[in-house]
């Protein structure tokens, strides 16, 4: 039994798979927090997340059709549009930027809710410009990060037949995605804090790295490797090579590394008593362990 | 190599893992430098115990590669207790850097603290500020060396359970570093227990039960030991330190405790690994510790009265007597030192267990 206000990972999974159209499983991956507690769904110590948010990659890469296709679908079947939202629906001349992103609610439960994200197709560096989808009321908006696309590699299938994209892809597109710390603060408080995005998603790659065991952890860089071949062919070296300054500055930083770890603490390392101390000690087996092979192997490329 | 760690952090000095974490510019494993100050314009390369001009060759030519892998750095041979003269090092040093390239020389420096004397070359401020942070240690070095006396019937021991029979005085003196009369006085110590030869030769008659109950009391103030506990809240596993520790095991570096055991006796009634224990050869009394971040960065000197993960031995004497094995892990502590592991594990009826087999076989 789940205390309440936690969400079994689990769970929502199975709903997921009970509430997603058939067809539609096979073009979405489930990545951040919820993706997480899944994987290791067996060793959270509070049983489950508070998140109830799904975040699905819409895939193929740079399918913006199937997203609206999605999209539509799940509408015809009875899902519903979120609110709030921080922007009403705009029309085809609206900046997309400018646009709600697509967050549906299941037919007959508010237990999770979906948010859409779009595979960017190619490499090309820096933050990708939403895309505008027509739904019934008007256009919304479809994100793509920059380096969602790694969350496509070594993907992970459940019993509930839904993938989810592998932790060791959530750290690498964490990592990258914060090599520099920019100040940005989350919409929300997490666990009653106002937090910088990067402290959040560089916790998650500690908190990733904590619940796995340390010899998982040495896994990391050859899969890291592959993923950043794969997705960034002619950009891999430079991302290898730069991949962990971001956790170093995040380390040289008390403040944000606090920050970090009140993430993790009631994130997915609740209940487990990890200290600031501890965290470090964690933070400095994945540089060893998982970050500076890779380095090493970008400098070298 | 800890307490060096300490003494040479003032300078902003810091071990080369730590530095490579902070700025991500090399790989862990690779043969950097000892110490590097924060931006890289610093390298400190440590030795102690160089016996001669090949030792500083072979020191001299890791500098240079150092130095052409730093371009900008500046690059520095500490030595600890080398055993050669001032003159002899300083016309040494002198005549290896007609042989580099200049760009290479013009950037090598080096400290050498000696008995009661040190080279500094290129004596300018910067060493010299290197040199005296680095005598505390050095002095700390020279106290580590109070007592050796058990070297001789470790020694003894060791051959006299592996059945090695009889050794040469010369020999043992060699094995122990101990001058003539040091042997002399740890062999009249062993008193019946030990048969001198009329060929200058010594062995054990029977068990040194007094002496070694001698060492067994005063094993906690004249083992050098350094224990640690894993920092990062997993718990620690010491089978999975093992692992780790045999996939890439330091020179000069060998298992003891209860692995060592095991090897020595497979049947011995022994079940789990309760904490890694490992022998670490340190002829000139400072133990290097430096492997230990390699082997997992979230290990810390252990508080006191903590349980520790991992503990480390000094072995204090000129040859190791560690055992070369095939196996995983590759390097074995001698039976000696596994047996005083055991009993500081309170293991005492496997130690007894231990000794019992080693005799009936020898």
């Amino acid at each position: 039994m789940t205390p309440p206000g936690i969400l079994d990972p689990r769970a929502i999974f199975a709903r997921l798979r009970d509430d997603l159209p058939d067809g539609v499983l096979d073009h979405v991956l489930v990545v951040g927090s919820l993706a997480a507690a899944y994987h290791h769904a067996g060793d959270l110590v509070g049983g489950g997340v508070k998140t109830k948010d799904a975040d699905l990659v819409v895939h193929p890469a740079g399918h913006t059709f199937t997203a609206q296709e999605i999209a539509l679908r799940l509408l015809a079947r009875g899902w519903r549009q979120k609110a709030p939202r921080p922007f009403e629906p705009g029309t085809a001349t609206t900046p997309p930027d400018q646009l709600p992103a697509i967050r549906l609610i299941p037919p007959d439960h508010e237990d999770y809710f979906v948010e859409l994200l779009m595979v960017p197709a190619g490499e090309t560096p820096g933050a990708k410009a939403w895309v505008s989808v027509e739904l019934p009321g008007g256009f919304y908006g479809l994100p793509g990060f920059e380096f969602l696309s790694l969350t496509m590699i070594d993907r992970q299938r459940g019993p509930d037949g839904i993938e989810y994209a592998h932790p060791a892809m959530m750290a690498l597109a964490n990592l990258l995605s914060h090599r520099t710390l920019v100040d940005h603060v989350m919409s929300s408080p997490i666990g009653g804090r106002m937090v910088q995005r990067y402290a959040k998603d560089l916790g998650r790659v500690l908190a990733l790295a904590r619940l796995a065991s340390r010899e998982e952890v040495e896994t990391w860089p050859a899969r890291w490797l592959f993923a950043l071949q794969e997705c960034f062919p002619t950009r891999w070296p430079e991302l290898a090579a730069s991949i962990g300054n971001g956790l170093r500055a995040l380390l040289l930083d008390e403040e944000a590394f606090e920050e970090a770890w009140h993430c993790c603490n009631v994130g997915l390392l609740a209940g487990r008593g990890v200290t600031v101390t501890q965290l470090r000690a964690v933070s400095r087996q994945v540089l060893a362990d998982a970050v500076l092979p890779v380095e090493s192997r970008g400098r070298t490329a | 190599m800890h307490d060096l760690a300490a003494a040479l952090r003032p300078l902003g000095l810091v071990s080369y893992l730590d530095w490579a974490t902070r700025s991500g510019m090399a790989e862990v494993g690779v043969d950097g430098p000892d110490f590097v100050s924060p931006g890289g314009s610093l390298l400190v390369e440590v030795k102690v115990g160089q016996g001669g001009a090949r030792d500083l060759r072979a020191a001299v030519a890791q500098l240079a590669l150092h130095a052409r892998d730093f371009p900008e750095a500046r690059v520095v041979l500490l030595l600890l207790r080398a055993r050669m003269s001032a003159t002899g090092l300083r016309a040494e040093w002198d005549r290896l850097q007609t042989v580099l390239l200049p760009e290479i020389a013009s950037r090598l420096g080096l400290v050498a603290l000696l008995e009661g004397d040190s080279v500094i070359a290129p004596d300018d401020e910067a060493l010299r500020t290197l040199a005296e942070n680095a005598a505390e240690v050095a002095i700390e070095t020279k106290r580590a060396r109070v007592d050796r006396s058990f070297e001789v019937m470790r020694v003894l021991l060791a051959r006299w359970l592996l059945g090695q029979g009889r050794i040469a005085i010369g020999e043992l003196q060699r094995q122990t570093g101990l001058s003539h009369p040091s042997v002399s006085k740890g062999l009249a110590a062993l008193g019946d227990t030990v048969e001198r030869r009329s060929d200058r030769g010594a062995v054990l008659r029977t068990f040194p039960q007094e002496r070694w109950s001698q060492l067994l009391a005063l094993a906690p103030t004249i083992r050098q030991t350094a224990p640690f506990v894993d920092q990062s809240g997993r718990g620690g596993d010491p089978q999975r330190l093992l692992d780790r520790l045999s996939r890439a095991l330091p020179a000069g570096v060998a298992v003891g405790g209860v692995v060592a055991a095991r090897h020595w006796h497979p049947g011995l009634d022994l079940h789990g690994l309760p904490r890694l224990d490992v022998s670490v050869h340190a002829p000139e009394g400072l133990m290097d510790k430096g492997f230990v971040e390699r082997l997992d960065p979230a290990l810390v000197p252990a508080p006191v009265g903590a349980p520790p993960l991992l503990v480390l031995h000094a072995v204090p004497r000129s040859e190791s007597l560690f055992a070369q094995d095939g196996g995983a892990p590759p390097r074995i502590a001698d039976p000696v030192e596994a047996l005083l592991d055991l009993h500081e594990l309170r293991l005492v009826d496997q130690a007894d267990a231990l000794l019992r087999h080693l005799r009936r076989k020898a």
